[in-house]
């Protein structure tokens, strides 16, 4: 079947005063229909970069530059107008955003802020707008909807505030949800709601979601396939269980090993990564990992590791794989 | 809402008892007294006068008397302009400083805001440095220079506009123009570059990425979105502007001789006018406390996380 959004070498740059930010650096993937994909990586790797770069939502101009190709249908985004991607842009694609606290409008009430972009998609009246505005939220679990649609953001709390997003993102049907990180800023109790909720509608509606996150364990269970990225690349292909049972990349060792487990047998400090994710400014030459990989080699600082296939959409960037991979 | 106005307008009479104490006192500290400066009046006749104007009375006799007549709505007589009481004078010259204070505010809100909103809007385009351009002028370039150039141009050299006569003579409210135009650069020039750096923050903010993210036109995000958070930080330089502004604009008034109420705030002082100086002083603190109240109130309106109950 063809696949609903192919992403074919993505660069998203931006130019600084410190020099050139490769924020997205030739990044590819697809995503089938209803399929639901996680993207995860540590702060600042270029999750919701590639999330706005798919969306257009990037100010394209002198200082920001997107290349590649996102053909999404039968067309190529990229190339798009503004006007063209304001018509997909809520109805064909709907985001989700990573703060729920700041990602609503302070000063218009919920029902506005629901209404207006069915109005905006969808042939409604003001009226059946608003009914489904209230169905929406009593489908994404926000109490009393009825008595509460007219209500401001601040009236509500950080978890509802990001239901009342999830219901604004399926309002209008679309085909692909990006969801950059809805549960990072949310209580650990409540980010299991939200996930919880999120499953449920996965099931319900036929769409497709790209899930961005850097916690692994939001991943497990949710998605079908998990794409690794580091410093803008995508260094890891896998399924979700090929990706917990038998992670290749030593990132993905690493973000592995730092998930709090249940089971665990050692008790105290959780394994963190050591150093820090790099600059995306002028890179060196090699792999971006390779100053904090423990298993470092003379290649790795030389030049950045080609791909190595182990099966069809498995593979891994990393020189530990270089000769025995793709045989 | 209408209980929160009552209960701030109730408010405001202590406030206003305590400045109009403090300031009597203060006053009277200050080296020099009203007819300090006729040198030539003899000993008897200033006791004379002295005694008409019961200044021969202890301090706090004084005091009671200034607030007894204060409660009856009277600002006591002038010691300076012997024909007419301060009530009088405050209150013939206050309505011309607040038409022309108005008419000013209103050109500078108008233009100042919507310019300044399209400037933000436009960010780093032609029409954004062009108009910031004519607003640094606006800021530095003082009344004092703009007045008597644009009276240079506009009366004397194209006989366009009259040069004063406070809506007197043939020329009417064509007087007007200058003088309020005068003002009012300064005015637009501030508004529009606060509401320029205001729209340009609340662009970036992440909920005007969510209304791009809905495929909302820019047209509806700009004026449905943007517009009501940019105006907030206005609101708050509206407040005590306009206060000042209401209570007369002395270079301005004085250029294109407006009958306003500015002169009495110098003047006053310098003649030790002890009434007249409460007078001032009472008028620019109530027009102060009502113009806060209304801050507050629009605040309250475009602000859903304020309520005032
Ligand atoms: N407008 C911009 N101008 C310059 N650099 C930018 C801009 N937007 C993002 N970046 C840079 O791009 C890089 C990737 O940022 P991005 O927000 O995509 O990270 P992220 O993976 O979403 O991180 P987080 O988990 O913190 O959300 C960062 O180094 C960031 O500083
Ligand atoms: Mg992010």
């Amino acid at each position: 079947m063809k696949p609903i959004l192919e992403v074919k070498h993505l660069r998203t740059q931006f130019k600084t005063d410190i020099g050139i930010v490769k924020a997205v650096d030739d990044v590819s993937f697809d995503l089938k229909k209803g399929e639901v994909l996680g993207i995860v990586g540590e702060s600042g790797s270029g999750k919701t970069v590639m999330g706005m770069s798919i969306m257009g939502l990037l100010p394209i101009g002198k200082n920001v530059s997107v290349s590649g190709d996102v053909i999404f249908g039968n067309e190529n985004l990229i190339e798009k107008k503004e006007r063209y991607m304001r018509d997909i842009r809520g109805k064909k694609i709907a985001m989700i955003f990573q703060d729920p606290m700041t990602s609503l409008n302070p000063f218009l009430r919920i029902s506005t802020q629901l209404i207006e972009i069915m109005r905006r998609h969808l042939d409604i009246s003001k009226q059946d707008a608003k009914d489904r505005a209230i169905e929406l939220l009593q489908l994404t679990g926000v109490p009393q909807p009825k008595q509460r649609v007219d209500d401001y953001p601040h009236q509500f709390s950080g978890g509802m505030r990001q239901r009342i997003m999830i219901a604004m993102a399926i309002s209008c049907d679309p085909s692909l949800i990006i969801a950059d990180e809805p549960t990072t800023a949310l209580d650990v109790t409540i980010q299991a709601q939200v996930m919880e909720l999120l499953h449920k509608l996965k099931d319900q509606l036929d769409t497709s979601i790209i899930l961005i996150t850097h916690d692994l364990g939001v991943v497990a269970g949710f998605c079908d396939r998990v794409h690794v990225m580091y410093s803008g690349k995508i260094v890891e292909k896998a399924s979700t269980n090929e990706l917990f049972e038998d992670p290749k990349h030593p990132y993905t060792k690493g973000l592995l090993k730092s998930i709090p487990r249940a089971d665990s047998e050692i008790k105290g400090e959780l394994y963190t990564i050591p150093g820090q994710p790099p600059l995306l400014v002028s890179l060196p030459d090699g792999c971006p990992f390779a100053p904090r990989c423990e298993f470092v080699r003379s290649e790795c600082t030389v030049s950045y590791p080609p791909i190595s296939n182990f099966s069809h959409e498995r593979n891994v960037h990393c020189w530990l794989y270089g000769d025995d991979a793709n045989e | 809402m209408s209980g929160y106005v009552i209960r701030r307008i109730l408010g405001t009479i202590p406030t206003l008892f305590i400045i109009v104490t403090i300031c009597f006192f203060f006053i009277r500290l200050a080296p020099g007294g009203p007819f300090d400066r006729e040198k030539a009046i003899p000993e008897n006749i200033l006791r004379n006068i002295e005694e008409k104007y019961n200044l021969d009375e202890p301090i706090v006799v004084q005091y009671a008397r200034y607030v007894y007549s204060l409660l009856r709505g009277d600002l006591g007589p002038s010691f300076r302009y012997a024909d007419r009481s301060v009530s009088e004078y405050l209150f013939r010259s206050l309505p011309n400083s607040m038409l022309l204070a108005s008419l000013a505010m209103g050109i500078a809100l108008m233009i100042g805001i919507s310019s300044g909103v399209i400037a933000g809007y436009k960010r780093n385009t032609l029409y954004d440095y062009s108009f910031m351009l004519f607003a640094v002028f606006g800021v530095s370039v003082p009344s004092f220079v703009i007045g008597p150039l644009f009276m240079y141009f506009f009366s004397l050299q194209w006989g366009l506009l009259p040069t004063s006569g406070w809506l007197s003579g043939r020329a009417g409210v064509l007087t007007l123009v200058l003088p309020v135009i005068s003002l009012a650069l300064y005015y637009v020039a501030t508004m529009a570059r606060l509401s320029r750096a205001s729209t340009i923050e609340v662009l970036q903010s992440d909920y005007i990425r969510t209304a791009n993210a809905k495929g909302l036109s820019p047209s509806y995000i700009l004026t449905k979105h943007v517009l009501k958070g940019a105006l907030l930080p206005i609101a708050s330089y509206f407040g005590p502007t306009f206060a000042a502004m209401l209570t007369g604009s002395v270079v301005i008034e004085t250029i294109f001789r407006v009958p306003g109420i500015g002169v009495f705030f110098v003047q006053s002082a310098f003649n030790r006018d002890y009434t007249m100086i409460m007078g001032t002083v009472i008028i620019y603190s109530t027009v102060l406390i009502v113009m806060n109240l209304l801050v507050d109130i629009i605040y309250g309106i475009l602000d859903p996380r304020i309520s005032y109950s």
